[in-house]
């Protein structure tokens, strides 16, 4: 089970990205500036963005998850309970994960960034998959969560997954660290 | 001076609360009433009961920048150099003067590459750049920043802070869950749980009471 990025070359308003990179079973944490890229390549990653050239290879991979920085761009419903059932997930449950003691009517736009981050990141961690691309996962939650959510990524040992984060207190273990500058994804551990 | 009295909102409750001129941090855990305690102070909304005052007048009359925890609220507009000019446009300000004024936030807070670009496809850092540049155009009496760090990158925090301080804008109220910022930085600290101010004042005493907790400034790895 494998993603690979064969020259990927990518170019917009003055913006080159260049990444050319095999990311194996595990973990894989990718850091880099603001507007370094991190976005962009895992939108390409994901084939939710096309290079302008290269390919992105993917082996052994049938199923696979982008989770986008903005949690709010993953809304579906105006309601919690619909919102948790469309990932095909108990809804007690992911309340109960995500720590959110709320009524399942509330509308998920009215919870703080954080607890809607939370509730995001409970629904992905109730199902399994062979790739998961995780854009900024660590954005607005405190520091409990931040360790709690460490925790349960350290507890899933299959599939590939990569992390596209500027935070760098706390991480999980991870496979490989790799960075973007300048637009050049480099491996660094 | 922020002067909180027996203000109630909703779930939130400040009896008392005086937040002095300078830099303000508050932090707690998700959920506590951050975010709702920042836009009352921004005025965006109000009181049910009690008061708040900024030098003696209201949140709605004071002249105030705000950055929402969610980057997409704050853009209006479509090109960066008309976002950030927003602010002087609506106050009819000379268009020369205001293209001026627009060059210099823009080279002082290092996006001049920006400039021309189309903010719906910036990364979720820049928009934050964006909407600090349009904040401070106006040169508010208050600055109001919603967790605007856990967009950027600790080098890219750490600068927008520095001109922040070189600013000196008279408040400037900022919500974080970086202790480490709040200690190196903040004048003044509150700390929230469960909708109530639970600890305020210097930043150390506020460390000092916290203790061990992960809300204290070298707790955050372990």
């Amino acid at each position: 089970m494998k993603i690979e990025c064969s020259e990927i070359r990518f170019s917009r308003d003055g913006f080159n990205l260049r990444a050319d990179a095999e990311f194996c079973e595990g973990l894989h944490v990718i850091t880099g500036r603001i507007g370094s890229g991190k976005s962009t390549l895992a939108s390409i990653l994901a084939g939710t963005e096309k290079p302008d050239t290269g390919i992105v290879i993917k082996e052994g991979i049938s199923s696979e998850i982008l989770s986008m920085q903005f949690p709010e761009y993953h809304l579906t419903h105006m309601n919690l309970d619909p919102e948790i059932r469309s990932w095909g997930v108990d809804a007690e449950t992911v309340l109960g994960i995500a720590g959110l003691i709320c009524p399942e009517e509330k509308d998920p736009m009215t919870l703080s960034r954080g607890e809607l981050k939370r509730l995001h990141l409970a629904c992905l961690l109730q199902k399994k998959y062979d790739l998961m691309i995780l854009d900024e996962p660590f954005s607005s939650l405190d520091c409990i969560w931040k360790r709690k959510f460490k925790d349960m990524m350290n507890e899933i040992d299959e599939g590939v997954r990569i992390i596209f984060t500027h935070e760098k207190r706390v991480l999980p273990e991870y496979t490989n660290l790799w960075t973007i500058s300048d637009g050049l994804l480099l491996r660094v551990e | 001076m922020i002067k909180f009295d027996h203000m109630i909102y909703r779930e939130i409750q400040v009896p008392e609360l005086n937040i002095p001129e300078g830099l303000c941090s508050v932090f707690g855990p998700n959920g506590s009433g951050k975010s709702t305690l920042l836009r009352l102070i921004a005025g965006i909304d109000q009181p049910d009961e009690g008061t708040i005052l900024i030098n003696g007048n209201s949140p709605r009359n004071t002249e105030c920048g705000y950055l929402s925890e969610f980057p997409d609220r704050n853009i209006v507009f479509e090109r960066v150099a008309d976002e950030i000019s927003s602010p002087l446009k609506f106050r009819h300000l000379d268009c020369n003067e205001t293209e001026e004024k627009v060059r210099g936030i823009i080279q002082e807070i290092g996006i001049t590459g920006l400039y021309d670009k189309n903010v719906t496809r910036l990364s979720g850092g820049e928009k934050i750049l964006v909407a600090l540049a349009t904040a401070i155009s106006i040169k508010p009496g208050l600055l109001v920043i919603d967790e605007a760090d856990s967009h950027l990158d600790s080098q890219t925090a750490s600068g927008v802070f520095e001109i922040i301080r070189r600013l000196e804008i008279p408040h400037v109220v900022f919500c974080t869950q970086d202790m480490n910022r709040v200690e190196e930085i903040a004048d003044f600290a509150v700390y929230m749980e469960n909708g109530r101010v639970a600890e305020s004042g210097e930043p150390s005493s506020v460390f000092e009471t916290l203790g061990e907790t992960c809300f204290s400034p070298g707790n955050t790895e372990s």
